[in-house]
């Protein structure tokens, strides 16, 4: 009934000093005192590590934890044709910033930022996985003022973003997350924020999950039921509406639920979550084609240690619900 | 009439950077960190008296993170394990974890200590409430804006203890004002905490923000000087402030403090002339964009050398000299 995974970055740095140091390592690349190769074995021994973290903690579903990934929109702008990387700006309501691309020319698809890296995390765990890439009307509104909307760009960003689907599909991905923090931000356009995810999503041969961070999606959930993708998932800590919103839905549709507060190190209690969980299947759980149960956003937002014990309450909490044994 | 000034912080020298290690590693004492600490400190306030600055910072030697500073000084607060900021810069983000107390002043000593090096004003510098509540975990208080608030009331007390010690000018950093514009009101309820009865120039730095989403409201921030950045959107935000008219003085941010490449006093100059048909020339202050403390020093150096000579040039050209 309920499928424990992540829906965003993991810490790329460890507490205890003999697992892979990402950070010693890129500052040592960027100094010159490390090669290409010696980076990238470090790297993969941290995507390595992440994924063994998460199947420790019992997620159903793991992730490459975006081990590469600084922000979610500059892979896709440094893979594909169109954009220049510009000044930093501050990532939503975080203390975490990003290099805003800028759109210099048209956006089209070259080559899969994280189709490769798919293919990595699939030899490295037989667990489920659930890849991710920028929602395209996330991956438009980064690049430009949110308070924008030029339609031939959202054209573009949705093919791109359906190239990146149809690659993940042929790595073998069966379920992709869409990023989309910017729906809902804007609820005068959600027509065309739906129009541009279903251009890229509609019969792309691999399930999607649209997911929905920071913000409240309450006013425009109705619309959102419309998307051609598998689920719908929302950041439930951020807006507590949101719960209800999702809890509502068609029968028929996926849902996601992020329970468990990313951007605070206070942990919920096992008592609050099971009481959140008996109130899904109150509502029919067991009847919806999938149930996501995640924190609210990427987990890099805290500490190593504060990641794991979110991680291990979030499976014991599902666990406790369901009667199931621990797999980790 | 365009003073120069800087945001904060400076590069930390070699010597520095390695004495913190050393620190961490045991192989140095406490005293002797501090000893370099105020060999660097001396550096920076003879350098920025040999270019010509005309309001100078103390540049932050003694500090690491700029919550995490007040952070471990505060009771209540604990320091996290590491979070990333952006790229592969990390940071110790705090924890309140009980009520918060200042024990003692902050700050004080060491601007009064800075003080006394230079004939010219030193900003005292601290961080502002609603920063410090955005840039922490929360496990006490029941609202953000019962955070905030008990802040601020520590956050006056050091700002009026900066005053007594002869302070002309504080500046209270609220970068992180504008990622919420729904709490606005909020921050500004906090800096009016902070600023009541406070005679001293009152500075506020943001940064980095969606400047769109909170202009104008941020001139009800009672504060005198909006310390903003411009270099880093190459001026495209002054826009945002050709109306309503700007009320407040502007420090101006003319040099971008996240790429090593140095301006051109030309490209300077240009961006303080676009600058000028937005901002009326008696309000504005010129200064980097924010704190200089990711540059090497040399590069540090060379930003705020073409920064002034580039003001000196179109001071000039107005003959405003």
């Amino acid at each position: 009934m309920f499928e424990t995974t992540l829906v965003g970055n993991q810490p790329k740095i460890f507490d205890d000093p003999a697992r892979p140091n990402l950070r010693l390592a890129r500052n040592r690349f960027d100094k010159k005192a490390l090669s290409a190769e010696e980076l990238e074995e470090v790297t993969r021994a941290t995507i390595q590590a992440t994924i063994a973290d998460q199947i420790d903690a019992g997620l159903d579903r793991v992730t490459d934890g975006r081990i590469r990934w600084d922000d979610p929109v500059t892979p896709f702008a440094a893979a594909h044709d169109g954009f220049a990387i510009g000044g930093l700006i501050r990532y939503f309501d975080n203390n975490v910033y990003y290099r805003r691309p800028t759109i210099d020319g048209p956006v089209r698809f070259v080559r899969s930022a994280v189709a490769e890296d798919f293919r990595l995390a699939r030899r490295m765990t037989d667990r489920p996985l659930l890849a991710s890439v920028c929602g395209p009307y996330s991956l438009a509104k980064f690049c430009t003022d949110q308070n924008s909307s030029d339609g031939a760009l959202l054209t573009d960003c949705a093919r791109l973003v359906r190239g990146e689907l149809e690659a993940l599909a042929a790595a073998g991905a069966d379920w992709v997350q869409l990023d989309e923090p910017f729906l809902g931000r804007t609820p005068s356009e959600i027509h065309r924020a739906v129009e541009t995810i279903a251009a890229a999503t509609r019969n792309v041969g691999v399930k999607t999950f649209v997911y929905i961070y920071f913000t409240n999606i309450a006013p425009i959930i109705d619309r959102l039921w419309d998307l051609p993708v598998d689920a719908i998932g929302a950041d439930c800590a951020t807006a507590p509406g949101n719960f209800e919103a999702l809890l509502h839905g068609p029968r028929h549709r996926g849902r996601g639920l992020g329970i468990v507060d990313a951007r605070t190190t206070r942990l919920e209690t096992t008592e609050r979550l099971t009481a959140t969980l008996d109130r899904l299947i109150a509502a029919g759980a067991a009847d919806w084609p999938s149930c996501f149960i995640t924190p609210s956003a990427g987990l890099e937002f805290l500490p190593h240690k504060n990641a794991m014990a979110k991680m291990r309450r979030l499976c014991e909490s599902v666990r406790q619900v369901t009667g199931a044994v621990a797999v980790g | 009439m365009l003073e120069t000034t800087s945001v904060g912080s400076f590069p930390k020298p070699d010597y520095l950077v390695k004495a913190r290690a050393d620190l961490q590693k045991g192989t140095l004492s406490r005293p002797e960190l501090v000893r370099l600490e105020e060999q660097a400190t001396r550096e920076w306030i003879r350098f920025q008296e040999d270019i010509g600055i005309d309001i100078l910072v103390h540049g932050e030697m003694e500090r690491g993170d700029m919550a995490a500073f007040f952070a471990e000084r505060l009771d209540g607060y604990g320091i996290s394990g590491l979070v990333r900021s952006y790229g592969n810069r990390y940071y110790r983000k705090p924890i309140i974890e009980s009520t918060l107390v200042r024990p003692r002043p902050l700050t004080v000593e060491w601007h009064r200590w800075v003080q006394s090096l230079t004939s010219r004003p030193v900003k005292g510098m601290l961080t502002g409430p609603y920063t410090m509540c955005d840039w922490s975990f929360d496990e006490h208080y029941g609202s953000r804006r019962e955070a905030v608030l008990a802040l601020a009331a520590i956050v006056r007390d050091e700002a009026r203890d900066l005053e007594a010690a002869g302070a002309r000018y504080i500046q209270i950093d609220e970068p992180a004002i504008s990622t919420r514009p729904d709490e606005i009101d909020l921050a500004i309820e906090a800096m009016a905490v902070v600023t009541d009865g406070l005679a001293a120039t009152t500075i506020s730095h943001i940064c980095y923000g969606d400047f769109a989403t909170i202009y104008p409201h941020i001139l009800s921030l009672p504060v005198d000087v909006l310390d903003l950045e411009f270099a880093n959107s190459q001026f495209a935000n002054l826009e945002i402030f050709r109306r309503p008219k700007f009320t407040k003085i502007v420090a101006l941010g003319v040099v971008d403090v996240h790429s090593h490449v140095i301006e051109t006093k030309d490209q300077i100059k240009q961006g303080i002339r676009r600058a000028l048909d937005v901002f009326d020339p008696e309000l504005m202050w010129i200064d980097p964009d924010c704190g200089l403390k990711t540059r090497t020093p040399q590069q540090a150096k060379d930003k705020m050398k073409v920064m002034v000579e580039a003001v000196r040039e179109i001071k000039q050209e107005m003959n405003l000299n």
